[in-house]
């Protein structure tokens, strides 16, 4: 047995949960939100972009007052403490059906963009399947993996954004700006409600992530969420105002991938020019991490809903929806603009913000506190490794002497 | 029709694996819900490729939310 087979599975640093944080938080919104607000708050977008900044704070220290008090138990173990089995296992279930489409839509956000942009012929499905594949892959590998790949991606991210925001300076126009709050600051808080949604509220991937945080590195914990939220707020009203003095409010709002469309003007003395595909990396790789964080949340809460021992078998059937569901969640582009501006930031706040803060004050109303070993879906003394092993995980790291693969 | 026949393909050889992993394991209740997941959504995939009217989770959530997200579309609408 190894010495890692009593706690079990996985553990991750505070830095990295905050780089997967910011990926996370990057994802589908750093190319599709900017757009949104800007249709919204016209050339004051970038004051929304701030002002959404306190509300990334509210929702962090919701979840880390939840991890405070069941610091071992993800959602859908303290769920169950909290409401009583039954119930905890209704709410938990509201969860799955909330990440089941969150994926759908970000894989179907995946291919519309490879679809318009780089992969015009090839049809929806194929794009899906293959992005699949690499998901399914991910989250057959855990979470550590995951967590590993993102201190990658991390790098690659920060480093794009700037070569982006540094080689667009010379294009630059303040007169874009110009009426500034030419209608009071009602239409700044008007572009904060699609920012409410679309990143913010589904960080509540984070009640699953936060209790496999290593025990030494939870006082850590706070302030380095918190660094990955001023980054996160940086980036966001950094690229705003690169969108809007560079593209004009009108190109910016009617775009589908404006960041992208932005990238394309880059031209430094007709020596860098057209590295618009850096951008389409990126933002591919922060999509990954978005959709196989999502994968995983999914599974494991449906794992730990159902009181399994591994959430690995659950991965490939669920992608089996999550194709077809992506292929027929949008009619159209205005469907898919309705929705994700419209109807999605309701959806997303009612799971990430006010069914969290529910169970906080019901939690604290009945003074339920547990320090227990909730974990993972399975008891901690089980007599085998409980990783599935085999074929599909090689590279589960943390379990050196594992039983070996039997298939 | 050959699409309908490569997912029904994939599902049969994915849920063998399944049921052959799982039972080496002896995990009888993670089988029988991932092999019902895997039903749920070929069936779903085939629905889809079929056109047959399947339902659309985010018709759904449009339907459900509605009455909260109307008046503050209105809201942020007027006067743009």
């Amino acid at each position: 047995m190894s010495k890692f087979a009593g706690m079990n599975n996985t553990q991750i640093s505070a830095v990295q949960c905050a780089k997967i944080f910011y990926l996370f938080a990057l994802g589908s919104a750093a190319l599709i939100l900017p757009s949104a607000v800007i249709a919204i708050a016209k050339q004051d977008a970038w004051i929304s972009m701030l002002l959404a900044g306190p509300f990334n704070y509210l929702v962090l220290a919701l979840y880390l007052s939840l991890a405070d008090r069941f610091p071992n138990m993800s959602l859908a173990q303290y769920a169950e403490k909290v409401l009583g089995v039954w119930a905890g296992k209704a709410v938990t279930f509201t969860f799955v059906l909330f990440f089941l489409l969150l994926s759908s839509l970000v894989l179907r956000n995946i291919s519309d963009f490879l679809g318009l942009s780089v992969l015009p012929q090839t049809p929806d499905w194929f794009i899906d399947i293959t992005f699949m594949v690499v998901i399914i892959y991910g989250v057959f590998l855990g979470i550590e993996t995951i967590a590993r790949t993102g201190e990658i991606l991390f790098a690659w991210a920060l480093f794009v954004f700037i070569i982006i925001t540094f080689s667009l300076l010379n294009q630059f126009e303040f007169q874009n700006f110009e009426p500034l709050l030419y209608e009071g600051i009602v239409r700044p808080i008007k572009g904060v409600y699609p920012i409410l949604g679309f990143p913010i509220g589904e960080f509540v991937f984070l009640t699953v992530i936060l209790p496999l945080v290593k025990k030494e590195d939870r006082p850590k914990l706070r302030h380095e969420l918190n660094k990955a939220v001023i980054l996160l707020i940086v980036t966001g009203v950094l690229l705003t105002v690169f969108l809007i003095g560079i593209l004009g409010v009108d190109e910016a709002a009617r775009s589908p991938f404006a960041v992208y469309d932005m990238a394309k003007n880059i031209n430094i003395e007709e020596v860098l020019v057209r590295v618009e595909i850096l951008v389409a990396m990126v933002w591919i790789a922060t999509v990954f991490m978005k959709l196989v964080l999502c994968m995983y949340v999914l599974s494991v809460l449906t794992a730990q809903m159902l009181n399994l021992t591994t959430y690995r078998p659950l991965v490939v059937p669920y992608s089996f929806l999550l194709v077809p569901l992506s292929m027929i969640a949008y009619r159209n582009a205005a469907h898919l603009k309705m929705f994700a501006m419209g109807v999605w930031t309701v959806y997303s706040v009612f799971y990430g913000m006010v069914l969290p803060l529910l169970l906080l004050v019901i939690a604290a109303a009945r003074g339920k506190k547990d320090g227990g070993a909730g974990r993972f879906p399975e008891p901690p003394p089980l007599d085998k490794s409980v990783k599935s092993g085999g074929s599909e995980a090689p590279g589960s790291e943390s379990l050196p002497d594992k039983e070996p693969s039997s298939t | 029709m050959l699409a309908v026949i490569g997912i029904a393909l994939l599902a049969v050889v994915i849920g063998t694996l399944i049921w052959i992993r799982n039972g080496i394991k002896k995990r009888p209740r993670e089988r029988m819900w991932a092999l019902f997941i895997l039903l749920i959504g070929t069936a779903y995939a085939i629905g889809v490729q079929l056109r047959l009217p399947v339902p659309n989770p985010v018709d759904g959530v449009t339907f459900l939310f509605k009455p909260i997200y109307t008046p503050i579309i209105s809201w942020i609408e007027e006067g743009s």
